[in-house]
C-alpha cells in the first residue's frame, strides 16, 4: 500500500506534536556532547591524514639528507622524485580534507552544496587517478636509491629482480586503478541523478 | 543573554525539528544519533551566523538538510556517536501497533526518495510554502511545484529512486 503526500502530512502533523512534545535535553549534556563531538571530529578525521603527512615529511626530510651520498647520477634523479612526492602528496590531501571541512553549510542552499559535492568528486576522482599513476612511478623509483644506501645496489642491478617487481606492480596498479575508477564513477553517477532537474 | 545560553535554548526550542531531520535522514539508530550530535554541533559551529540571519525560521532548517547532506556524502570516516543520555530518540512508544505501522511505511517512503527530494517532501511535510520550501533548498518556486508533483509520482507508483 502507497501512502499519498496528503495522508503524510496528516501523520507527520501527528509525529511533529510528539516530537515537540519530548522532555528538553539538558544545558549541560548538550554542551558536553557538543564538546565531544568537536574532540571526535578532530581525532577521527584529522589525526590519521596528519599522521600518514608527518610519516611522508620524515621519509622526504631522510632522503633530502641523503642525496649526496648517492653516487650514481640516476638515483639521485629517483631520490628527488620521491622527496618532491612525499612533499606534494601529502599537502594536496590535507587542503582538499580541510576545503572539505570547511564547507559553509548555514549560508550554501543544499543545492548548492550538492553541485560542489559533485564537482569535489570529480576532482578528486581525477586526483586519485594521477596518485595511483604517482604511487606506481614511486614503488619503482624508490627501491634503486635504498638499496644503494644500504649497499645492496646489486640487488637492483639483477634484471631477474625486475622482471618479477614491474608485473607484480603493474598488475597491483591495474586492479587498483580499476577499482578506483569504477567507485568515482558510481558515485559521479549519484550525485549526478540527486541534482538533476533542478533549474 | 551569553552566547552558549542563545545556542541552548534554540536547540531546546528546535529539539523536536532537528529529530525529524534524523529520522527522515538515517536508518539505524546510531547513525541517527550521530547526525543528531553533528547537527547540534554544526549548529554551534555557525552560530554566529545565525545571529545575523535575515529569516532564523529557515537558518536551522537549511543548516539541518546541509549537514545531513553533507554526512551522507561525506567518505567512509565516521566519528563515533556520543552516547546521548540526556535525550531519548523515540516516539514510537504509544502501544498504537496501526500507527506504529503507518509511521514506519512513512518513513519507507520518504527514505525511497533522492537526498534533495527527501528534504523537499519534508519541508512540504512541516507545511512550508513553495516559496519557503524554494529559499531553504536553493531551487526556483516552479521548481518546487514540478518536483513535488514527480515525487507524489513517485509515492503513487512506489517506484524505488535513491
Amino acid at each position: 500500500m502507497i501512502m499519498e503526500l496528503e495522508e503524510m502530512k496528516t501523520l507527520w502533523g501527528e509525529l511533529s506534536g510528539k516530537a515537540e512534545n519530548q522532555e528538553k535535553i539538558k544545558k549541560e549534556e548538550l554542551m558536553k556532547m557538543t564538546r565531544k563531538k568537536y574532540q571526535n571530529s578532530l581525532g577521527t578525521i584529522y589525526l590519521p591524514e596528519i599522521l600518514g603527512a608527518v610519516i611522508c615529511f620524515v621519509y622526504a626530510g631522510f632522503f633530502i639528507f641523503q642525496i649526496d651520498k648517492l653516487e650514481l647520477q640516476v638515483n639521485q634523479i629517483f631520490a628527488v622524485f620521491n622527496t618532491v612526492l612525499m612533499i606534494i602528496l601529502p599537502i594536496i590531501s590535507l587542503v582538499m580534507l580541510y576545503r572539505f571541512n570547511r564547507l559553509n553549510i548555514s549560508e550554501n542552499s543544499p543545492v548548492q552544496l550538492l553541485e560542489k559535492f559533485k564537482k569535489d568528486k570529480q576532482f578528486y576522482r581525477d586526483f586519485q587517478i594521477v596518485t595511483i599513476v604517482l604511487s606506481g612511478l614511486f614503488a619503482m623509483t624508490i627501491l634503486p636509491p635504498l638499496a644503494e644506501l644500504i649497499g645492496k645496489a646489486d640487488m637492483v642491478s639483477n634484471p631477474q629482480f625486475w622482471m618479477v617487481y614491474v608485473p607484480i606492480g603493474v598488475i597491483f596498479i591495474f586492479i587498483f586503478g580499476r577499482w578506483t575508477l569504477k567507485k568515482y564513477t558510481r558515485a559521479l553517477d549519484k550525485a549526478q541523478e540527486v541534482i538533476e532537474g533542478i533549474e | 543573554m551569553k552566547r552558549e545560553d542563545e545556542f541552548i535554548q534554540l536547540i531546546q526550542e528546535n529539539q523536536g525539528l532537528i529529530y525529524k531531520i534524523t529520522t527522515i535522514y538515517t536508518r539505524e539508530r546510531e547513525e541517527q544519533e550521530d547526525l543528531y550530535q553533528e547537527i547540534v554541533y554544526q549548529t554551534w559551529k555557525s552560530f554566529d551566523q545565525f545571529k545575523k540571519a535575515a529569516k532564523p525560521s529557515t537558518w536551522l532548517y537549511r543548516v539541518g538538510m546541509n549537514t545531513a547532506i553533507t554526512h551522507l556524502n561525506r567518505s567512509k570516516k565516521r566519528v563515533a556517536a556520543v552516547p546521548m543520555e540526556g535525550l531519548e530518540l523515540e516516539l514510537m512508544d504509544d502501544g498504537d501497533s496501526q500507527k506504529e505501522e503507518q509511521v514506519r511505511q512513512l518513513y519507507a517512503e520518504i527514505r525511497k526518495l533522492g537526498l534533495l527530494d527527501r528534504g523537499i517532501v519534508f519541508l512540504f511535510l512541516e507545511g512550508k510554502s513553495h516559496e519557503e520550501i524554494a529559499e531553504i533548498v536553493g531551487i526556483s518556486t516552479s521548481n518546487v511545484g514540478t518536483r513535488l508533483s514527480r515525487i507524489k509520482e513517485k509515492l503513487r507508483k512506489g517506484v524505488q529512486t535513491h
